[in-house]
Protein backbone atom coordinates (compact mmCIF):
# COMPACT_ATOMS: atom_id res chain seq x y z
CA UNK A 1 0.00 0.00 0.00
CA UNK A 2 1.47 3.08 -0.71
CA UNK A 3 1.68 6.52 1.43
CA UNK A 4 -1.71 8.34 0.90
CA UNK A 5 -3.78 5.19 0.30
CA UNK A 6 -2.50 3.99 3.96
CA UNK A 7 -3.61 7.76 5.43
CA UNK A 8 -7.31 6.96 4.10
CA UNK A 9 -7.53 3.35 5.79
CA UNK A 10 -6.16 4.90 8.56
CA UNK A 11 -8.30 7.85 8.04
CA UNK A 12 -11.40 5.80 7.49
CA UNK A 13 -10.84 3.50 10.87
CA UNK A 14 -10.48 6.64 12.76
CA UNK A 15 -13.90 7.71 11.53
CA UNK A 16 -15.23 4.95 12.68
CA UNK A 17 -13.63 5.28 16.22
CA UNK A 18 -15.17 8.93 16.37
CA UNK A 19 -18.71 7.46 15.70
CA UNK A 20 -18.31 5.46 18.69
CA UNK A 21 -16.80 8.26 20.79
CA UNK A 22 -19.36 10.53 20.05
CA UNK A 23 -22.39 7.47 20.57
CA UNK A 24 -20.59 7.72 24.39
CA UNK A 25 -20.95 11.02 25.02
CA UNK A 26 -24.53 11.36 23.09
CA UNK A 27 -25.25 9.42 26.90
CA UNK A 28 -23.87 11.27 28.88
CA UNK A 29 -24.68 14.75 27.48
CA UNK A 30 -26.99 15.30 30.42
CA UNK A 31 -23.09 15.49 32.58
CA UNK A 32 -22.60 18.49 30.55
CA UNK A 33 -25.37 20.96 31.50
CA UNK A 34 -25.70 23.79 33.98
CA UNK A 35 -26.86 20.99 36.08
CA UNK A 36 -24.53 17.91 35.68
CA UNK A 37 -20.81 17.66 36.34
CA UNK A 38 -18.95 19.85 34.09
CA UNK A 39 -20.68 22.44 34.58
CA UNK A 40 -19.27 25.37 31.78
CA UNK A 41 -19.75 28.68 34.33
CA UNK A 42 -17.43 27.02 36.81
CA UNK A 43 -15.31 25.25 33.86
CA UNK A 44 -14.37 28.75 32.27
CA UNK A 45 -12.25 29.88 35.23
CA UNK A 46 -9.59 27.73 33.93
CA UNK A 47 -9.10 29.40 31.21
CA UNK A 48 -9.27 33.18 32.36
CA UNK A 49 -5.20 33.54 31.75
CA UNK A 50 -6.63 33.98 28.16
CA UNK A 51 -6.98 36.63 25.87
CA UNK A 52 -11.02 38.18 26.12
CA UNK A 53 -11.35 37.18 23.00
CA UNK A 54 -10.44 33.65 23.28
CA UNK A 55 -12.45 33.26 26.25
CA UNK A 56 -15.50 34.98 23.92
CA UNK A 57 -14.99 32.42 21.28
CA UNK A 58 -14.89 29.50 24.13
CA UNK A 59 -17.96 30.78 25.86
CA UNK A 60 -19.52 30.31 22.03
CA UNK A 61 -18.61 26.81 21.79
CA UNK A 62 -18.08 25.59 25.11
CA UNK A 63 -21.72 25.67 26.58
CA UNK A 64 -23.41 22.89 26.97
CA UNK A 65 -25.72 23.63 23.89
CA UNK A 66 -23.00 24.67 21.63
CA UNK A 67 -20.62 21.78 22.59
CA UNK A 68 -23.62 19.06 22.06
CA UNK A 69 -24.66 21.02 18.41
CA UNK A 70 -20.44 20.30 17.74
CA UNK A 71 -20.74 16.73 18.89
CA UNK A 72 -23.58 16.39 16.45
CA UNK A 73 -21.12 17.50 14.22
CA UNK A 74 -18.24 15.70 14.78
CA UNK A 75 -20.62 12.48 14.82
CA UNK A 76 -21.65 13.36 11.29
CA UNK A 77 -18.19 14.08 9.97
CA UNK A 78 -16.94 11.29 11.47
CA UNK A 79 -19.86 9.04 9.39
CA UNK A 80 -18.31 11.30 6.41
CA UNK A 81 -14.78 10.04 6.85
CA UNK A 82 -15.67 6.63 7.23
CA UNK A 83 -17.82 6.31 3.73
CA UNK A 84 -15.08 8.89 1.97
CA UNK A 85 -12.13 9.90 3.81
CA UNK A 86 -11.11 12.48 0.65
CA UNK A 87 -11.39 15.83 2.27
CA UNK A 88 -8.60 16.86 4.07
CA UNK A 89 -10.59 19.71 6.27
CA UNK A 90 -12.57 17.17 7.58
CA UNK A 91 -9.63 15.54 9.30
CA UNK A 92 -8.71 19.04 10.89
CA UNK A 93 -12.86 19.87 12.06
CA UNK A 94 -12.15 16.47 13.57
CA UNK A 95 -8.24 17.13 15.14
CA UNK A 96 -9.98 21.12 16.45
CA UNK A 97 -13.02 19.00 18.20
CA UNK A 98 -11.08 16.67 19.63
CA UNK A 99 -8.81 19.59 21.23
CA UNK A 100 -11.42 21.16 22.34
CA UNK A 101 -13.20 18.19 23.81
CA UNK A 102 -9.52 18.01 26.04
CA UNK A 103 -10.58 21.50 27.02
CA UNK A 104 -13.87 20.86 27.80
CA UNK A 105 -12.50 18.08 30.49
CA UNK A 106 -9.63 19.79 32.05
CA UNK A 107 -6.30 17.96 29.98
CA UNK A 108 -8.37 15.24 28.71
CA UNK A 109 -11.47 12.93 28.87
CA UNK A 110 -10.01 9.49 28.51
CA UNK A 111 -6.35 10.56 29.20
CA UNK A 112 -3.84 8.76 26.82
CA UNK A 113 -6.47 7.71 24.19
CA UNK A 114 -7.09 10.86 24.01
CA UNK A 115 -3.93 12.46 23.26
CA UNK A 116 -2.83 9.16 20.61
CA UNK A 117 -6.25 10.49 19.32
CA UNK A 118 -4.79 14.02 18.65
CA UNK A 119 -1.64 12.73 17.50
CA UNK A 120 -3.44 10.64 14.49
CA UNK A 121 -5.67 13.40 13.57
CA UNK A 122 -3.18 15.93 13.11
CA UNK A 123 -0.85 13.39 11.16
CA UNK A 124 -3.79 12.49 9.14
CA UNK A 125 -4.24 16.70 8.55
CA UNK A 126 -1.22 17.14 7.53
CA UNK A 127 -0.39 13.97 5.37
CA UNK A 128 -4.14 14.45 3.32
CA UNK A 129 -3.44 18.17 3.15
CA UNK A 130 0.27 18.31 1.83
CA UNK A 131 0.53 14.80 0.00
CA UNK A 132 3.95 15.07 0.53
CA UNK A 133 4.01 14.84 3.76
CA UNK A 134 2.02 11.85 4.00
CA UNK A 135 4.64 9.36 4.35
CA UNK A 136 6.28 11.32 7.29
CA UNK A 137 2.54 11.58 8.72
CA UNK A 138 2.94 7.75 8.65
CA UNK A 139 6.19 7.94 10.72
CA UNK A 140 5.00 10.17 13.22
CA UNK A 141 2.29 8.20 13.78
CA UNK A 142 4.06 5.17 14.10
CA UNK A 143 7.26 6.88 16.47
CA UNK A 144 4.43 8.25 19.10
CA UNK A 145 2.88 4.71 19.27
CA UNK A 146 6.71 2.86 19.27
CA UNK A 147 6.91 6.22 22.00
CA UNK A 148 4.28 4.83 24.38
CA UNK A 149 4.73 1.18 24.77
CA UNK A 150 8.58 1.60 25.00
CA UNK A 151 8.13 4.68 27.24
CA UNK A 152 5.45 2.84 29.30
CA UNK A 153 7.75 -0.19 29.96
CA UNK A 154 10.74 2.14 30.90
CA UNK A 155 8.66 4.24 33.42
CA UNK A 156 7.34 0.90 34.86
CA UNK A 157 10.90 -1.05 35.28
CA UNK A 158 12.24 2.00 37.34
CA UNK A 159 9.58 1.19 40.32
CA UNK A 160 10.47 -1.69 42.41
CA UNK A 161 6.54 -3.08 42.81
CA UNK A 162 6.69 -3.70 38.95
CA UNK A 163 10.11 -5.70 38.74
CA UNK A 164 9.08 -7.66 41.70
CA UNK A 165 5.60 -8.67 40.46
CA UNK A 166 3.66 -6.49 42.98
CA UNK A 167 2.46 -3.88 40.74
CA UNK A 168 -0.33 -5.82 38.57
CA UNK A 169 -1.49 -7.60 41.57
CA UNK A 170 -2.19 -4.33 42.90
CA UNK A 171 -3.93 -2.90 40.29
CA UNK A 172 -6.24 -5.61 39.88
CA UNK A 173 -7.19 -5.70 42.99
CA UNK A 174 -7.98 -2.07 43.27
CA UNK A 175 -11.75 -1.87 44.93
CA UNK A 176 -12.48 0.63 41.93
CA UNK A 177 -12.33 -2.38 38.99
CA UNK A 178 -14.88 -4.44 38.19
CA UNK A 179 -12.01 -7.71 37.23
CA UNK A 180 -13.14 -10.82 36.82
CA UNK A 181 -12.87 -13.35 39.46
CA UNK A 182 -11.01 -15.97 37.91
CA UNK A 183 -8.19 -13.36 37.31
CA UNK A 184 -8.64 -11.80 40.48
CA UNK A 185 -7.44 -15.22 41.59
CA UNK A 186 -5.00 -15.91 39.51
CA UNK A 187 -3.31 -12.66 40.29
CA UNK A 188 -2.70 -13.73 43.65
CA UNK A 189 -0.43 -16.23 42.69
CA UNK A 190 3.01 -15.04 42.72
CA UNK A 191 4.63 -16.83 40.28
CA UNK A 192 1.79 -15.99 37.62
CA UNK A 193 1.94 -12.04 38.44
CA UNK A 194 5.33 -12.17 38.24
CA UNK A 195 5.03 -13.91 34.62
CA UNK A 196 2.25 -11.31 33.96
CA UNK A 197 4.69 -8.16 34.66
CA UNK A 198 7.16 -9.58 32.90
CA UNK A 199 5.77 -10.53 29.64
CA UNK A 200 4.09 -6.75 29.79
CA UNK A 201 7.52 -5.05 30.45
CA UNK A 202 9.47 -7.16 27.73
CA UNK A 203 6.43 -6.51 25.38
CA UNK A 204 6.67 -2.93 26.00
CA UNK A 205 10.56 -2.37 26.00
CA UNK A 206 11.30 -4.96 23.15
CA UNK A 207 8.35 -2.91 21.32
CA UNK A 208 10.76 -0.57 19.12
CA UNK A 209 11.77 -3.84 16.98
CA UNK A 210 8.27 -3.96 15.55
CA UNK A 211 9.55 -2.23 12.63
CA UNK A 212 12.40 -4.98 11.70
CA UNK A 213 10.86 -6.28 8.73
CA UNK A 214 6.49 -7.79 8.42
CA UNK A 215 6.78 -10.96 9.78
CA UNK A 216 7.84 -9.48 12.94
CA UNK A 217 5.18 -6.81 12.95
CA UNK A 218 2.42 -8.93 12.48
CA UNK A 219 3.85 -10.96 15.88
CA UNK A 220 3.66 -7.63 17.72
CA UNK A 221 0.53 -6.02 16.50
CA UNK A 222 -1.18 -9.35 17.19
CA UNK A 223 0.12 -9.07 20.99
CA UNK A 224 -0.39 -5.53 20.80
CA UNK A 225 -4.50 -6.13 20.10
CA UNK A 226 -4.54 -8.77 22.78
CA UNK A 227 -2.49 -6.88 25.17
CA UNK A 228 -5.36 -3.81 24.37
CA UNK A 229 -7.92 -6.23 24.63
CA UNK A 230 -6.92 -7.56 27.89
CA UNK A 231 -6.55 -3.87 29.39
CA UNK A 232 -10.29 -3.18 28.74
CA UNK A 233 -11.27 -6.85 30.08
CA UNK A 234 -9.18 -5.61 33.16
CA UNK A 235 -9.78 -1.87 33.82
CA UNK A 236 -13.03 -1.14 30.57
CA UNK A 237 -10.09 0.93 28.55
CA UNK A 238 -12.03 0.28 25.12
CA UNK A 239 -11.35 3.65 23.80
CA UNK A 240 -7.18 2.67 24.03
CA UNK A 241 -8.32 -0.55 21.90
CA UNK A 242 -9.71 0.73 18.89
CA UNK A 243 -6.98 3.87 19.23
CA UNK A 244 -4.01 1.84 19.26
CA UNK A 245 -5.62 -0.11 16.24
CA UNK A 246 -6.42 2.21 14.53
CA UNK A 247 -2.71 4.05 14.35
CA UNK A 248 -1.56 0.03 13.65
CA UNK A 249 -1.88 0.03 9.34
CA UNK A 250 1.12 2.77 10.40
CA UNK A 251 3.55 0.68 12.15
CA UNK A 252 2.75 -2.03 9.13
CA UNK A 253 3.56 0.69 6.27
CA UNK A 254 6.71 1.69 8.05
CA UNK A 255 8.18 -1.53 8.80
CA UNK A 256 7.66 -2.58 5.30
CA UNK A 257 9.21 0.42 3.86
CA UNK A 258 12.17 0.30 6.66
CA UNK B 1 24.36 7.89 3.26
CA UNK B 2 21.30 5.94 2.00
CA UNK B 3 17.97 6.99 2.87
CA UNK B 4 17.30 3.85 5.14
CA UNK B 5 20.79 4.36 7.03
CA UNK B 6 19.65 7.59 7.47
CA UNK B 7 15.80 6.82 9.09
CA UNK B 8 17.84 3.88 11.20
CA UNK B 9 19.82 6.53 12.68
CA UNK B 10 17.53 9.02 13.20
CA UNK B 11 15.18 6.39 15.47
CA UNK B 12 17.90 5.36 17.60
CA UNK B 13 19.08 8.67 18.35
CA UNK B 14 15.60 9.35 19.32
CA UNK B 15 15.18 6.03 21.25
CA UNK B 16 18.46 7.17 23.19
CA UNK B 17 16.96 10.52 23.85
CA UNK B 18 13.40 9.64 25.28
CA UNK B 19 15.64 6.79 27.38
CA UNK B 20 17.98 10.14 28.75
CA UNK B 21 15.50 11.75 29.25
CA UNK B 22 13.41 9.46 31.12
CA UNK B 23 16.73 8.43 33.64
CA UNK B 24 16.26 12.47 34.79
CA UNK B 25 14.74 12.15 38.26
CA UNK B 26 12.02 15.09 38.45
CA UNK B 27 12.94 17.39 41.07
CA UNK B 28 9.90 20.10 40.80
CA UNK B 29 6.64 19.78 39.82
CA UNK B 30 7.39 20.36 36.51
CA UNK B 31 6.32 23.45 34.10
CA UNK B 32 3.66 25.14 35.12
CA UNK B 33 2.91 27.65 32.39
CA UNK B 34 -1.05 27.80 31.73
CA UNK B 35 -0.44 28.14 28.02
CA UNK B 36 1.68 25.27 27.38
CA UNK B 37 -0.97 23.18 29.90
CA UNK B 38 -3.08 23.84 26.84
CA UNK B 39 -0.94 21.93 24.31
CA UNK B 40 0.42 19.24 26.75
CA UNK B 41 -2.31 16.53 25.26
CA UNK B 42 -0.14 17.01 22.03
CA UNK B 43 3.15 16.04 23.63
CA UNK B 44 2.51 13.05 25.95
CA UNK B 45 4.70 11.65 28.53
CA UNK B 46 3.15 8.23 28.07
CA UNK B 47 2.56 7.01 31.47
CA UNK B 48 0.51 4.11 32.24
CA UNK B 49 0.09 2.55 36.04
CA UNK B 50 3.21 2.78 36.44
CA UNK B 51 3.11 3.57 39.74
CA UNK B 52 0.47 2.06 42.33
CA UNK B 53 -0.27 3.71 45.57
CA UNK B 54 -3.21 3.43 47.53
CA UNK B 55 -6.64 3.37 46.26
CA UNK B 56 -8.77 6.31 46.97
CA UNK B 57 -12.09 6.91 46.65
CA UNK B 58 -15.24 9.22 47.05
CA UNK B 59 -18.38 8.76 49.12
CA UNK B 60 -21.59 10.37 49.96
CA UNK B 61 -23.87 9.76 52.65
CA UNK B 62 -27.54 11.31 52.51
CA UNK B 63 -28.76 12.54 56.31
CA UNK B 64 -26.95 10.03 58.71
CA UNK B 65 -27.11 6.85 56.17
CA UNK B 66 -24.04 4.79 56.15
CA UNK B 67 -21.07 5.99 53.44
CA UNK B 68 -21.59 4.67 49.86
CA UNK B 69 -19.14 4.65 47.03
CA UNK B 70 -20.28 6.80 44.33
CA UNK B 71 -18.75 5.19 41.44
CA UNK B 72 -17.78 1.73 40.69
CA UNK B 73 -16.66 0.70 36.82
CA UNK B 74 -19.63 -1.62 35.43
CA UNK B 75 -18.40 -5.14 34.82
CA UNK B 76 -16.41 -4.86 30.87
CA UNK B 77 -18.51 -6.89 28.69
CA UNK B 78 -17.85 -7.90 25.06
CA UNK B 79 -21.09 -5.40 24.16
CA UNK B 80 -19.48 -2.42 25.76
CA UNK B 81 -16.04 -2.81 24.16
CA UNK B 82 -17.97 -0.29 21.41
CA UNK B 83 -19.65 1.97 23.03
CA UNK B 84 -18.75 2.20 26.83
CA UNK B 85 -20.31 5.29 28.04
CA UNK B 86 -21.29 4.68 31.82
CA UNK B 87 -17.47 2.79 31.74
CA UNK B 88 -15.76 6.14 30.61
CA UNK B 89 -17.95 8.11 32.67
CA UNK B 90 -16.54 6.52 35.85
CA UNK B 91 -12.56 6.44 34.29
CA UNK B 92 -13.43 10.30 34.28
CA UNK B 93 -14.53 10.27 37.69
CA UNK B 94 -11.04 8.63 39.15
CA UNK B 95 -9.49 11.15 36.51
CA UNK B 96 -10.99 14.12 38.24
CA UNK B 97 -9.65 12.40 41.84
CA UNK B 98 -6.17 12.62 40.76
CA UNK B 99 -6.70 15.97 39.58
CA UNK B 100 -8.30 16.87 43.71
CA UNK B 101 -5.57 14.75 45.30
CA UNK B 102 -3.32 16.86 43.25
CA UNK B 103 -5.18 20.08 44.08
CA UNK B 104 -5.08 19.34 47.62
CA UNK B 105 -1.58 18.90 47.67
CA UNK B 106 -0.78 22.21 46.00
CA UNK B 107 -3.66 24.49 48.00
CA UNK B 108 -2.11 27.40 49.69
CA UNK B 109 -3.89 27.87 52.80
CA UNK B 110 -5.26 31.58 51.77
CA UNK B 111 -8.03 30.89 50.17
CA UNK B 112 -10.77 28.11 50.87
CA UNK B 113 -10.72 24.64 49.62
CA UNK B 114 -14.33 25.05 48.83
CA UNK B 115 -13.87 27.52 46.06
CA UNK B 116 -11.28 25.54 43.85
CA UNK B 117 -12.93 24.21 40.56
CA UNK B 118 -12.05 20.39 41.42
CA UNK B 119 -14.17 21.15 44.97
CA UNK B 120 -16.56 22.67 42.91
CA UNK B 121 -16.16 19.21 40.01
CA UNK B 122 -16.59 16.64 43.28
CA UNK B 123 -19.18 18.47 44.88
CA UNK B 124 -21.29 18.13 41.44
CA UNK B 125 -19.92 14.53 40.90
CA UNK B 126 -21.54 13.71 43.86
CA UNK B 127 -24.85 15.68 43.12
CA UNK B 128 -25.13 14.26 39.73
CA UNK B 129 -24.97 10.53 41.09
CA UNK B 130 -27.62 11.08 44.09
CA UNK B 131 -30.18 12.82 41.94
CA UNK B 132 -29.47 9.57 39.38
CA UNK B 133 -31.00 7.53 42.91
CA UNK B 134 -33.28 9.99 44.78
CA UNK B 135 -35.82 12.31 44.07
CA UNK B 136 -35.62 14.09 47.14
CA UNK B 137 -33.30 14.29 49.77
CA UNK B 138 -32.75 16.87 52.68
CA UNK B 139 -28.96 16.99 53.25
CA UNK B 140 -26.10 14.90 52.06
CA UNK B 141 -22.24 14.86 53.25
CA UNK B 142 -19.37 13.61 50.87
CA UNK B 143 -15.58 12.15 51.66
CA UNK B 144 -12.58 11.19 49.96
CA UNK B 145 -10.87 8.25 51.91
CA UNK B 146 -8.56 5.50 51.60
CA UNK B 147 -10.24 2.25 51.02
CA UNK B 148 -9.42 -1.37 52.52
CA UNK B 149 -9.49 -4.14 50.22
CA UNK B 150 -13.32 -4.67 50.28
CA UNK B 151 -13.52 -1.00 49.06
CA UNK B 152 -14.80 0.30 52.62
CA UNK B 153 -13.50 3.83 53.62
CA UNK B 154 -10.31 4.03 56.00
CA UNK B 155 -8.71 6.90 56.32
CA UNK B 156 -10.67 10.21 55.25
CA UNK B 157 -8.44 12.82 53.06
CA UNK B 158 -10.82 15.40 52.46
CA UNK B 159 -14.70 15.60 54.35
CA UNK B 160 -17.23 18.04 53.25
CA UNK B 161 -19.54 20.36 55.36
CA UNK B 162 -23.18 18.59 55.48
CA UNK B 163 -24.88 20.39 52.33
CA UNK B 164 -28.83 20.49 51.47
CA UNK B 165 -30.55 18.77 48.95
CA UNK B 166 -31.71 21.89 46.96
CA UNK B 167 -28.51 22.11 44.74
CA UNK B 168 -29.14 22.99 41.38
Amino acid sequence: MEATSTLLFIGRFIGFVIVLQSLEFVKIRDTLTEKGVWRWNELRADYLFLPKLCQRMLDAVMNAEAFNLLMKLRLTLALLVLIYPHFALSFVFLFISTFLITLRWRGSFNGGSDYMLLIILLSLSLGMLFPTFAKGALWYISLQVISSYFLAGLHKIKKEKWKKGYAITNFVSAPHYQVPSLILKKAQHREWAKFLTWSVLAFELTFPLVLFGPAVTTIYLSAGALFHLGNYFLFGLNRFFWVWIASYPALYYCSRHF
Amino acid sequence: MDSKTLIIICILIYLILIVVFSLFKKTSKGINNSYLNLIKPLIPSWKFYDDYEETIMLFFRIGNSPWFQIYRSPKPALSSLLVNAEGNFVLAAHSHIEQLLNDIDVHQDNTRFEETLSYKITKNFVWYAIKKQHSLVDSFQFKLSTVDENGEPKDDILLSPVYTGDLN
